[in-house]
């Protein structure tokens, strides 16, 4: 690996998250300044002229950047400051300026109504994005799980029959030896094709080993949060990163390991969403851990997990949910242990869960 | 016809550990059966006259079972099936017993229940056989009627008087009364239920 190779990703990563900063300061600014300059031209421009539809552009520019409380609020203010314009403006034809203020407040609401109605449309396609990525590995297990059970059970139902063939064959008078030991000769052969059926499945997953590449956790983390960032604005919830560790680098597979974060992160949002509370938190730590590892902490602060509960919570199938596969924590497990580490879960004091996992360090002498 | 079995079992599955074994099962129990790995092959093989069933297996190359079992309903074969299967979901199920399949059975299944519904199955095509022989008889017989015949039939069984038949036929009483005679011999009864249960049968 070359030595330029994480310090590049790294910057790449940062780039973006700078630039969005940014221009949100800037829009709000630009914002600011557009109110000011339509209702300074509305209060000193006659009745007759409706400067103050121009604010439907005040509520367009809000909307790409904005939710739609916040946009509610913007509409608000720019309907108050049409009608205090009306109060103020000195010329012109009182009838008509009433007029165009009532006009002026119809377009400044609908379209609100409009960019809110967007707003929703996009985060729910956003909602379905995320389920697809965390659905798109369990349904591939569930379709495979499928096939697997429909190819086992044809060698099992032989064994099932020829069981039953050879009692009825010993219990013959006399016996009948021959019969009874082709029987026993077919099961030994559906067995072996069961075993067989298993090894090949064994052999398909040894070969999706992970495609390692060096990566920089922080970067790897804002991008999960970017991700799920809708899902966790529609519940309120907040996330903070807490980065002890700025120099740590792995080597893992990029997608696996956003695949172990997404699933924790909807765990969290659900635990989260079961205690009913408003000040949901998640907090993501990166921390030094033993020698050559990274620690990753995944905490919030939902129903927590009862202690005769957190034994089994890795186990395929385990769930507790209606709508739960059971195999989010199970997938989990396998990708880190299959990047060398290892990932478990604890109920802090203070109510909620941690989920702790270490990933081996990239280190150059490797 | 001596050399007919008494009852026959056709299984259809592409498997042939499944295949084997359910014969072997069956010829354990004194059972015989025919082999088939699909259901063309079933469909362009000769079947044998006598009571007989068909396992069949839904998922297999080319057409599957339930294609196989709307093949044979359209061809009008009333022999009973039972399938098989190794991912049997609920609506599949229901779908093929709705179209007349004798039972469902999820792969692997104890080969006491194979071997109950089985029993069941052979001994309604057994009875079904009949019927269709006793069918088969008394069309023959009433082929032998002529125009004359079959009309008094037919208002004989509807409880007419001899005289009332002859109005509307308008022929002699007496002419009634020769013909339902020879209803009564040619369909070989000797009371007018008789005939009526032989109108049924053949009208139902
Ligand atoms: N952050 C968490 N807080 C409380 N319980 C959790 C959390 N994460 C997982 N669990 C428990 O572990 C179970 C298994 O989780 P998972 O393997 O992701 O499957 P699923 O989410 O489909 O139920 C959940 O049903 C839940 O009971
Ligand atoms: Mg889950």
């Amino acid at each position: 690996m070359s030595l330029h190779l994480p310090r590049h990703t790294h910057t790449q990563r940062k780039a973006p998250q700078v630039q969005r900063r940014s221009t949100t300061v800037t829009r709000g600014c630009l914002i600011v300044v557009l109110s000011i300059l339509i209702f300074l031209a509305d209060s000193f421009t006659n009745f007759e002229i409706a400067t103050a539809v121009l604010y439907v552009s005040v509520v367009l520019l809000g909307a790409q950047f904005l939710s739609s409380r916040h946009l509610w609020h913007i509409a608000g203010l720019c309907a108050a400051m049409t009608v205090i314009s009306l109060s103020i403006t000195p010329h012109g034809n009182l009838h008509s300026g009433i007029i165009n203020t009532a006009l002026s407040i119809t377009a400044i609401f609908a379209t609100t109504l409009m960019a809110t109605r967007m707003l929703k449309a996009i985060a729910a396609e956003h909602e379905a994005r995320l389920q697809l990525i965390h659905l798109a590995r369990v349904n591939t297990l569930g379709e495979l799980s499928t096939s697997i059970a429909h190819e086992i059970k044809q060698p099992l139902t032989g064994i099932a029959s020829s069981t039953s063939a050879a009692l009825n064959w010993l219990s013959t008078t006399p016996p009948n030896i021959e019969r009874t030991r082709s029987a026993l000769n077919r099961i030994t052969a559906d067995a072996t094709r069961t075993a067989d059926i298993i090894e090949r499945i064994r052999q398909m997953s040894r070969r999706s080993t992970p495609e390692f590449q060096i990566i920089h956790p922080t970067s790897l983390i804002q991008n999960i949060i970017d991700i799920t960032h809708t899902d966790l604005l529609r519940n309120r919830i907040t996330v903070s990163i807490d980065n002890r560790y700025e120099g740590a680098f792995i080597s893992a597979d990029e997608v696996q390991i956003q695949q172990v974060f997404i699933n924790l992160i909807i765990n969290a949002i659900a635990a989260i969403k079961a205690t009913n509370r408003l000040n949901g938190h998640i907090v993501i730590t990166i921390e030094p851990a033993e020698k050559h590892f990274v620690a990753l902490n995944v905490s919030d602060n939902g129903i927590g997990i009862p202690e005769d509960a957190l034994n089994h919570i890795f186990e395929p199938f385990h769930t507790t949910r209606e709508a739960g596969t059971g195999l989010g924590l199970a997938i989990c497990r396998s990708i880190i242990e299959a990047h060398g580490g290892h990932i478990h879960a604890f109920c802090s004091e203070t109510n909620g869960t941690t989920f702790r996992f270490l990933l081996p360090l990239f280190s150059r002498v490797q | 016809m001596s050399n007919l079995p008494q009852s026959i079992v056709y299984i259809v599955d592409d498997d042939v550990s499944v295949r084997e074994a359910l014969s072997d099962l069956l010829e354990s129990v004194g059972i015989k059966s025919v082999l088939y790995t699909s259901a063309d092959d079933f469909l362009s093989s000769p079947r044998l006259d006598c009571p007989s069933c068909l396992i069949l297996d839904v998922r297999m190359p080319g057409q599957s079972g339930l294609e196989l079992q709307n093949t044979l309903n359209a061809m009008k074969i009333s022999i009973p099936i039972l399938f098989i299967t190794a991912h049997g979901d609920i609506p599949m199920s229901v779908r093929a017993l709705k179209n007349g399949a004798v039972d469902f059975l999820t792969k692997p299944f104890s080969d006491q229940v194979l071997l109950d519904s089985l029993h069941s199955a052979l001994e309604w095509h057994k009875a079904e056989r009949e019927r269709y022989q006793e069918r088969c008889v008394l069309q023959e017989r009433y082929e032998s009627l002529n125009v004359g015949e079959r009309e008094v039939f037919r208002l004989v069984v509807r409880g007419l008087l001899n005289k009332q038949i002859a109005g509307l036929l308008g022929v002699s009483e007496i002419t009634v009364k020769v013909r339902r005679g020879h209803v009564m011999r040619k369909m070989a009864c000797n009371s007018l239920a008789c005939l009526v249960r032989a109108h049924d049968y053949l009208f139902a």
